[in-house]
């Protein structure tokens, strides 16, 4: 059995972010600093609490069919209390067993075999089996719904009446990690026998019920605690409520007054927070910096240039981006992969000093002193105030950077469609195993003009049948590659940051969102 | 009346036609993007289009438009592309909400300008002196500061007051009633500035009228002199801005929904808009335009029951 592994993504902090685009499919697990314990739960155990969690969160879910569902941002984490999950994926990426107890590959990592723990049911009393696993299995992977390319050309076997196989057509390490997120959600097959309730009564096996008296659509979701849950002790809460709030100002009166526990702030309210009594909890779980999508040189000639991709990570003091635009709430690294995943290297961190004479000289040895022409995709309340700076730096090497407002709705789809050259953006850094399939690999989203490199592809070929324990070696092996040759230049992890009152904490996220489990009380 | 009533509504309804059939043109324009950013960017070719074909996207949008009409006929403004719910039950959650709000905002708004106006234009001196500079100063604060101000001391200093929130009126009217002080004072603030010097500067032009100075000679009870005779005449005008200043009040409401967290109408629009999801916004787009002709045909009925002159032109 697979224990311990050690998925990755990163973390994304899309806040405010891709939201309610719901396109972002990059989720995140992020490892706290500390490192999880691999098994075992979160803070949210130990206590047995007994009250209300309530939290404020930006946006609402669409609805409660399973097949909509994603697992990036607050959207990812207002399913949780109903739908269990087959796996665990936890901040630090490892993935454990949760409602399927056992989980193993086969020797080349192309079938996976999930046995699922006996006795458990749905609220509406049928089993938790085999059928019903692969009924939400093949539902997700057939829905349509943002993230059901997690489970692209996978095929679901019943074996026994408690076990499943999945079998997929390539190695692919993040399959697990996505089995503790939407993918990995567990509804009954009742739920499609009436299409009027499917987006308002939800039927799951989930920690919590969805109470529809007391929700409100929209603005409040209730959750009760589910009696039959298997697991509840890693639950602290009996009762928990989502409050709607997309506006900050919102968010901290309400945490202000008490009538939130906790929320998500921006790193421009950190300190209004503080200020009015709350404790902050923060997270290096997101990278922001510039993304090469032209580094074979297709659109921009002067791309495919290490020597350009070098000099334009040496023209960014990436010290004074963490004061400047995080007051001080980041941390500066040069690299894709952020504190707590095994795949980070600090001595890889300031492996580009900022240093405009010698990037200059870099630019000229290429032949390109006088610079190029490019575009950047600039979105509103996104990243305007990373383009800015883009821009600003960019101009020091004769690189004349010309910014295109794009509507947020649009940013990722012509992003990923391979519109823009390079772009300025900020994505989770946990699990990393997303940060590779998405970001790295020939074919992932965020790697729109495929691409590759020999060296690379060696790698990439060791990481995806690497068993979790051997893999922390290989993703610093790719670290080191993807630093040296500047395939990004990265100016490091903002935190992540989430306000609580004195009584309730949160010990991880993955990305900008905590699993539901990493609530508990203030020790 | 009738007849002047058929005409609002004749007119209304071309009114109607016009704007619903221009934001359907602009919104539908692009529906296969708008599926496109629902379905994320793992969504195949394959998908888009058996989206776009489920919704009717790939049909002309003068076609569109025509079914979409049909359906209005019926009572069904379609199905969110982003719940699934239909986009009526949406609105009969949401439209109370924002309705207590421009309701109440109004009720309020009227009778403290009223009072503040009359006492003005009657008293003169230092008392209107007094409240014309905190007229003043009241109509140049926007009205999110005063939200913020409000919240910090009435619901976080002073905790009276529910910081964030709504109540439906079938719940619990009391805590309805609470849920609304700190929104509706943040509204109203401004607004009764504005139409406070609107009401004062009528009263004091119709005070100063010949027939004022024979109601007066006559012994006519100065009472009756201010509210019954000079006050009617005075509120065309004044009606005027408060019909106008209703139809802000639409887009103040969103910026006050946010801010408290009420489940209204705004703050659904913003979400809808931003998702890309098409018939929500639609949906919106004729609560809106009928809110605004219903306050237009209203202010003008009001005037003309009170004003005689004004059926007649």
């Amino acid at each position: 059995m697979l224990r311990n592994r050690r998925a990755t993504a990163r973390g994304r902090r899309g806040a405010v972010g891709l939201i309610v685009t719901g396109t972002l499919v990059l989720t995140a697990c992020g490892g706290t600093s500390g490192g999880g314990s691999g098994s075992g739960s979160g803070s949210g155990s130990g206590e047995t609490g007994d009250g209300v969690l309530t939290l404020g969160l930006e946006n609402t879910l669409p609805g409660w069919d399973w097949r909509k569902q994603i697992t990036a941002g607050h959207v990812g984490l207002e399913w949780r209390p109903v739908y269990d999950t087959l796996l665990r994926t936890n901040p630090d990426g490892t993935v454990e067993p949760n409602a399927a107890e056992e989980f193993s590959y086969n020797e080349d990592k192309t079938v996976l075999t999930l046995k699922l723990r006996d006795g458990m049911t749905f609220t509406d009393g049928k089993p938790v089996n085999a059928e019903a696993a692969k009924f939400s299995l093949e539902g997700f992977r057939d829905g349509g719904g943002v993230d059901s390319g997690r489970l692209r050309g996978i095929t679901v076997d019943v074996v026994d009446d408690m076990t499943i196989t999945l079998t997929l057509p390539a190695p692919n390490p993040g399959l697990v990690s996505q089995l503790g997120a939407s993918a990995g959600q567990l509804v009954s097959p009742a739920t499609l026998d009436n299409p009027a309730t499917l987006d308002t009564q939800p039927i799951g096996s989930g920690p919590y019920i969805y109470n529809t008296a007391e929700s409100v659509v929209g603005s409040k979701f209730v959750f009760d605690r589910n009696p039959d849950y298997w697991n509840p002790d890693d639950f602290a809460y009996d009762k928990i409520e989502f409050m709607v709030m997309p506006d900050e100002t919102a968010q901290l009166n309400a945490l202000a007054s008490g009538q939130i526990d906790g929320a998500e702030l921006s790193l421009a309210s950190v300190q209004q927070a503080e200020s009015s009594g709350s404790h902050v909890e923060t997270f290096p779980n997101v990278w922001s910096g510039i993304y090469f999508t032209d580094r074979a040189g297709t659109q921009i000639p002067a791309l495919a240039d290490v020597r350009v991709r070098q000099a334009i990570n040496m023209v960014f003091d990436r010290d004074a981006i963490v004061q400047a635009i995080w007051n001080g709430h980041g941390t500066a690294n040069a690299s894709i992969f952020g504190p707590g995943t095994s795949g980070y290297d600090e001595d890889l961190t300031d492996h580009y000093e900022y240093d405009v004479e010698a990037a200059k000289q870099l630019m000229e040895d290429a032949g390109y002193a006088d610079g190029f022409d490019v575009t950047l995709p600039e979105v509103e309340n996104y990243n305007q105030e990373y383009t800015a700076i883009t821009v600003q730096q960019l101009a020091e090497l004769n690189i004349r950077a010309t910014p295109v407002s794009i509507p947020r709705q649009e940013s990722i789809p012509r992003i990923v469609g391979g519109e823009f050259p390079m772009f300025v953006y900020k994505l989770p850094v946990n699990p990393e195993v997303e940060q590779v399939t998405n970001y790295v690999r020939p074919q992932g989203s965020f790697n729109p003009l495929h691409n590759e490199d020999p060296a690379l592809n060696d790698l990439l070929a060791q990481w995806a049948v690497a068993d979790p324990d051997e893999a922390g070696d290989i993703y610093q092996q790719i670290n080191e590659f993807l630093v040296e040759n500047a395939w990004f230049a990265p100016f490091g992890n903002p935190d992540v940051t989430w306000a609580f009152n004195d009584t309730v904490t949160v010990s991880g996220t993955i990305g900008t969102t905590p699993p539901l489990y990493a609530f508990g009380p203030m020790e | 009346m009738l007849m002047f009533i058929g005409r609002k509504l004749a007119a209304g309804l071309v009114l109607f036609i016009a704007v619903t059939f221009v934001t359907f043109l602009l919104v539908f324009s692009n529906g296969e993007e708008s599926v496109r950013n629902n379905l994320g960017e793992l969504a195949t070719e394959d998908q888009i289009a058996q989206r776009v074909n489920e919704l009717n996207l790939d049909q002309p949008v003068l076609v569109q438009y025509v079914k979409w009409l049909g359906s209005l006929l019926t009572g069904s403004l379609g199905r969110s592309f982003n719940s699934g719910e239909t986009v009526t039950s949406i609105l009969a959650t949401r439209i109370p909400v924002t309705l207590s709000i421009i309701f109440l905002a109004l009720l309020v708004t009227s009778v403290l300008s009223i009072a503040v106006g009359v006492v003005s234009a009657v008293k003169g001196g230092w008392v209107d002196r007094s409240l014309q500079f905190l007229a003043g100063g009241a109509a140049a604060l926007p009205s999110f500061l005063v939200a913020i101000a409000l919240t910090f001391l009435f619901a976080i200093a002073l905790p009276i007051f529910p910081a964030t929130g709504y109540v439906p009126f079938g719940e619990d009217p009391g805590r309805w009633a609470t849920s609304l002080v700190l929104p509706i004072a943040a509204l109203v603030i401004h607004m009764v500035a504005n139409s406070a010097q609107q009401f004062r500067g009528a009263m004091v032009d119709a005070l100063k009228q010949d027939y004022i100075r024979t109601l007066r000679s006559r012994g006519v009870p100065e009472r009756a002199v201010v509210l019954r005779h000079a006050l009617r005449n005075a509120a065309a005008p004044g009606l005027t801005i408060l019909s106008v200043q209703t139809i802000g009040l639409v887009g103040g409401a969103v910026l006050i929904e946010q801010i408290f967290a009420l489940p209204g109408v705004g703050q659904f629009t913003i979400r809808a808009a931003i998702a890309g999801d098409l018939p929500s916004v639609m949906g919106v787009v004729v609560f809106g335009t009928l809110l605004v002709l219903v306050v237009n045909i209203l202010a003008d009925v009001v005037n003309a029951w009170i004003n005689p002159r004004v059926r007649l032109s």
